[in-house]
């Protein structure tokens, strides 16, 4: 479990000191299950120590350092895989329960997943 | 007059040129995406591995040659490394957890350097991330001359 902070201090350095300045967007998916969103991130390369999870607002975002740094001695013969930090920003366009968000990282990949706050969403009236 | 409607036969390689540089592109603006959208573009897939090309990187010391694999979400029994000559192949195949779902499968094939130990090739899969390192055999392995 990432920790999850509601309203990160208004100081942003804390959150998650990047080791590089490069950032890339990692491939994500998302879908709707039930009553909440799921967002799947690839970060391959992140432990769960160097990533971490803010909601701000309506803005998420997500930074994961990657730790899979090339060693000393290795020369590069080939080289595909960009050498930077992840970084993803989403604008939710739904109201999401903060408290109850929980992200999971495993082999790689950051299962999130985003309930809806209860108190936004859509009820039926009864008509008496 | 006739017109032939004419088919460029580089388009495919631009196409492919447009795949390589679209998400840099993307990258190097840093958009904040809007989750909705997205959200209605993406299909879900059973894997997530599958969805692009594997990255890999191949490096090399002294004593190995390491192949560095991009694999997030594939466990440990899922992976199949192989080396037949010069050509490592890294697949795997998953099961899908849903009852009745598709299996997942990919690969990727690097073309390694000669004189490689194929006995001692091991593999280790770290947070999704395979590195494989190929032992370069003794008689490939830089050596001091001495003058005489």
């Amino acid at each position: 479990m990432s920790e999850v902070t509601k309203n990160p201090p208004a100081e942003k350095q804390d959150v998650a000191p990047p080791s590089r300045s490069l950032f890339v967007k990692p491939s994500y998916e998302s879908s709707r299950v039930d009553d909440e969103w799921q967002i799947s991130v690839l970060m391959p390369g992140v432990k769960r120590e160097h990533l971490s999870v803010s909601l701000e607002k309506a803005e998420l975002t997500l930074v994961g350092r990657r730790s899979d740094e090339v060693p000393e001695g290795w020369r590069p013969l080939y080289e595909e895989r960009v050498r930077a930090d992840y970084r993803l920003r989403l604008q939710l366009n739904f109201d999401a329960d903060a408290e109850r968000i929980t992200a999971h990282l495993e082999d790689g990949v950051l299962t999130l997943r985003l309930p809806e706050n209860e108190a936004a969403k859509p009820r039926q009236i009864e008509v008496k | 007059m006739k017109l032939i409607r004419y088919n460029d036969p580089l388009s495919a390689q631009l196409r492919s040129f447009d795949n390589w540089y679209a998400p840099s592109l993307s990258r190097a603006f840093g958009s904040v995406d809007r989750f909705f959208d997205l959200a209605q573009g993406l299909a879900v897939r059973n894997g997530l591995a599958d969805q692009r090309a594997i990255a890999a990187d191949l490096y090399e010391d002294e004593e190995n040659y390491y192949a560095r694999v991009e694999m997030p979400g594939v466990k440990k029994q899922e992976v199949d490394v192989s080396l037949d000559e010069r050509l490592l192949t890294i697949g795997y195949q998953r099961k899908s957890a849903d009852e009745g779902g598709e299996s997942v499968s990919g690969d990727r094939s690097l073309t390694v350097p000669d004189g490689v130990d194929a006995d001692k090739v091991t593999a280790k899969l770290e947070d999704g991330v395979l590195t494989v390192t190929l032992p370069k055999a003794e008689q490939i392995k830089p050596r001091e001359i001495k003058v005489k």
